[in-house]
């Protein structure tokens, strides 16, 4: 059964066609690579699915279930976590902070139960240890009381991840995870998204530049070129593809 | 042994510390309800119901990071709502205060409204409209009859009554004060206990990163309305206490103005934004350092740049350049500095959750840099 569904979606800004009539599908349980060159719209799909862009056209279905009916912060509790290219996290909040709030769609004490501290501590005391345990998982427990603030990049993708894992997705969005990883932690990288995608029952969608490691952790592969599909198909189909080689020319595939 | 010393989190020392720190302040303020003198306990009682209105203004500008210069409206409008309850239709002044807190927390919600689509600058811009038209409200003669319009409402009084331990007029001092100091602590309790929970953790996010907060599930304009509205709220039962205290209200008492909404936001940036504590500090430095200050000189002050706020002559200029001073000094507030010297003597540890299945190797490193919260 289909997780994701991406039915001809369209995005535009002023002049620009960020996605033109975008379709694909991902299967449940699958890593889906996405790959394409700067520009192409990967960035600008994600966005669509986490409702932050309106599509002009299109529509995407999770489950089933239109997404474009769905509030952003409705997304979350769908069982949808993403990371960011650019980094989106809480610079001022701790590394645990910043994976807690990720676990914000677990939770459930709101404005009231705040302040009046009705079941505060049980679900500190839940969020904290998963959290942790998150933190522990991708290495960074060491770091779990230091502000995000001024930590070098690379910890701070893995940061990006952890907190998406706290969310407890069951469709999990990278965005270029692997972008500013040493080349051993590129390698550390793919055994986790392995790891979890197995241990959770995670569908993963996966935008990368990294060639070798798309084509080694990826189940399928979609190819973009301004805002359109171009290729799709087994990691060796999409590497031989003409059009494929025609958008990397020059670049090895 | 060397310094700073290593305490962890909720061991049986960092308890007694925070116990002995409590006490302490506890003890201070304990000590001043019963032995000072009617003057002494007035001005305490003031800084009591500013550091309430301040723990609000924190939530909202210090926590989720929605700027606001209207909260002298909302501290007006709790004031005004207990004056024309009791001065006008009679009602026993402490059934007027849910009334207040109810209206401020409704109306504050609705000025909310803005935080949804405009930020900083512009957000700043139109609550200062919100604070100059509550004044041009309450000089309005169309209201007149309801406000009292420039004159205000006059003979306001609140006796402690039967059930308490104070005896009538003669206390009445003491009285504000005990109400004061309870409805400062419950605010307070409401606002740590926030700012420790999942909610709290959205407030942050919101401040720190709206998009992200979104994609994490937050709802941005339940959090923003609502914070908006609790602070309000805060505001809004100081206010209420302070009309009383004072017996009147009337359109010039400073803090129903557009100063009042800047001298709270002073507190909360002096205290340190983002610190339960802050407030309070903050206050508590506002008041007394400027109540010092303005001993320092007198006089219509520079170019009468002063005038009509109290801090007149050089006393203005003594509290505006040490506001400077301390903001340059100690980025975080007050708070932030006693924190950093507090580190100096002792490092608290944190305290790492058990995890049964993942063997935790390594001791997480303590807190390097100190930041709000
Ligand atoms: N918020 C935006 N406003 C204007 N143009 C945008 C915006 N976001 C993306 N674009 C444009 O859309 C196109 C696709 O961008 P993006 O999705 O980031 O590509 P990718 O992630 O594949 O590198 C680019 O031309 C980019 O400049
Ligand atoms: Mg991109």
């Amino acid at each position: 059964m289909s997780v994701l569904q991406v039915q001809d979606v369209s995005v535009r800004f002023g002049g620009i066609q960020a996605l033109a009539g975008l379709s694909f599908d991902i299967d449940e349980g699958q890593i889906c690579g996405l790959i394409g060159p700067n520009g192409a719209g990967k960035t600008t799909m994600f966005n669509v699915v986490s409702r932050i862009y309106e599509p002009t056209e299109g529509k995407v279905l999770y489950r089933g279930q239109d997404l474009l009916d769905v509030p952003a912060h409705g997304i979350a509790r769908l069982g949808i976590a993403r990371t960011f290219q650019n980094l989106a996290l809480f610079p001022t909040m701790t590394l645990l902070q910043n994976t807690m709030t990720g676990a914000h769609c677990t939770g459930n004490v709101g404005f009231v139960r705040s302040a009046l501290r009705i079941g505060v501590r049980s679900e500190e005391k839940r969020m904290e240890a998963e959290a942790f345990e998150i933190l522990a998982r991708l290495g960074l427990a060491p770091l779990a009381y230091r502000p995000a603030m001024g930590l070098p990049f690379g910890t701070l993708k893995r940061l990006e991840i952890a907190r998406a894992l706290a969310a407890k997705p069951s469709l999990l969005l990278l965005d270029e995870p692997a972008s500013g990883l040493t080349h051993s932690e590129v390698d550390e990288l793919s055994e986790t998204i392995h790891d979890v995608r197995d241990q959770f029952g995670l569908t993963v969608l996966l935008v990368e530049h990294h060639m070798s490691m798309v084509m080694g952790i990826s189940d399928k592969v979609v190819a973009m070129e301004f805002g359109r599909k171009i290729a799709e198909g087994t990691p060796h189909e999409v590497r031989n593809d003409p059009h494929v080689i025609a958008a990397y020319l020059g670049t090895e595939v | 042994m060397a310094w700073p010393k290593d305490v962890r989190r909720g061991s049986a020392w960092h308890r007694v510390g925070q116990l002995v720190l409590f006490g302490l302040v506890a003890l201070f303020f304990i000590r001043a309800g019963l032995t000072w003198n009617r003057s002494g306990i007035g001005q305490l009682t003031d800084m009591l119901l500013f550091a309430t209105a301040a723990v609000g203004l924190n939530l909202l500008v210090g926590v989720t990071g929605q700027i606001s210069l209207g909260h002298s409206a909302f501290f007006g409008l709790g004031a005004y709502t207990s004056a024309v309850l009791v001065g006008q239709y009679g009602w026993t002044p402490g059934w007027t205060f849910p009334v207040s807190i109810v209206l401020c927390f409704a109306v504050g919600m609705v000025v909310g409204l803005p935080a949804l689509r405009l930020k900083g600058v512009y957000l700043a811009l139109v609550s200062i409209a919100l604070a100059t038209t509550f004044t041009q409200l309450l000089n309005w003669d169309r209201l007149a009859w309801l406000t009292g319009g420039p004159i205000g409402i006059k003979g306001l009084s609140y006796l402690p009554p039967s059930w308490t331990p104070f005896d009538g007029r003669a206390d009445l001092g003491k009285w504000f004060f005990w109400m004061s100091l309870v409805v400062f602590v419950i605010c307070t309790l409401i606002a740590s206990s926030m700012i420790r929970s999942r909610f709290g953790r959205s407030m942050v996010a919101v401040r720190d990163n709206e998009t992200a907060a979104a994609v994490m599930g937050v709802n941005l304009a339940a959090v923003k309305t609502l914070v908006f509205g609790l602070s309000a709220a805060m505001a809004g039962i100081a206010g209420s206490i302070f009309a009383m205290k004072l017996t009147l209200v009337e359109p010039v008492v400073q803090f129903f103005t557009l100063f009042g909404s800047i001298f709270l936001l002073v507190m909360v940036v002096l205290g340190g934004a983002g610190s339960t504590w802050g407030p309070l500090v903050g206050a508590f430095i506002f008041v007394y350092v400027r109540d010092w200050a303005s001993g320092v000189g007198e006089g219509n002050g520079v170019l009468g740049l002063f005038e009509g706020t109290r801090i007149g002559g050089l006393g203005g200029i003594v509290f505006g350049v040490l506001l400077i001073v301390i903001v340059f000094v100690a980025p975080f507030g007050a708070v932030g500095l006693l924190r950093k010297a507090r580190a100096k003597v002792v490092r608290v540890l944190p305290r790492p959750p058990a995890l049964p299945t993942v063997a935790n190797a390594q001791e997480p490193q303590p807190p390097t840099t100190v930041v709000s919260g």
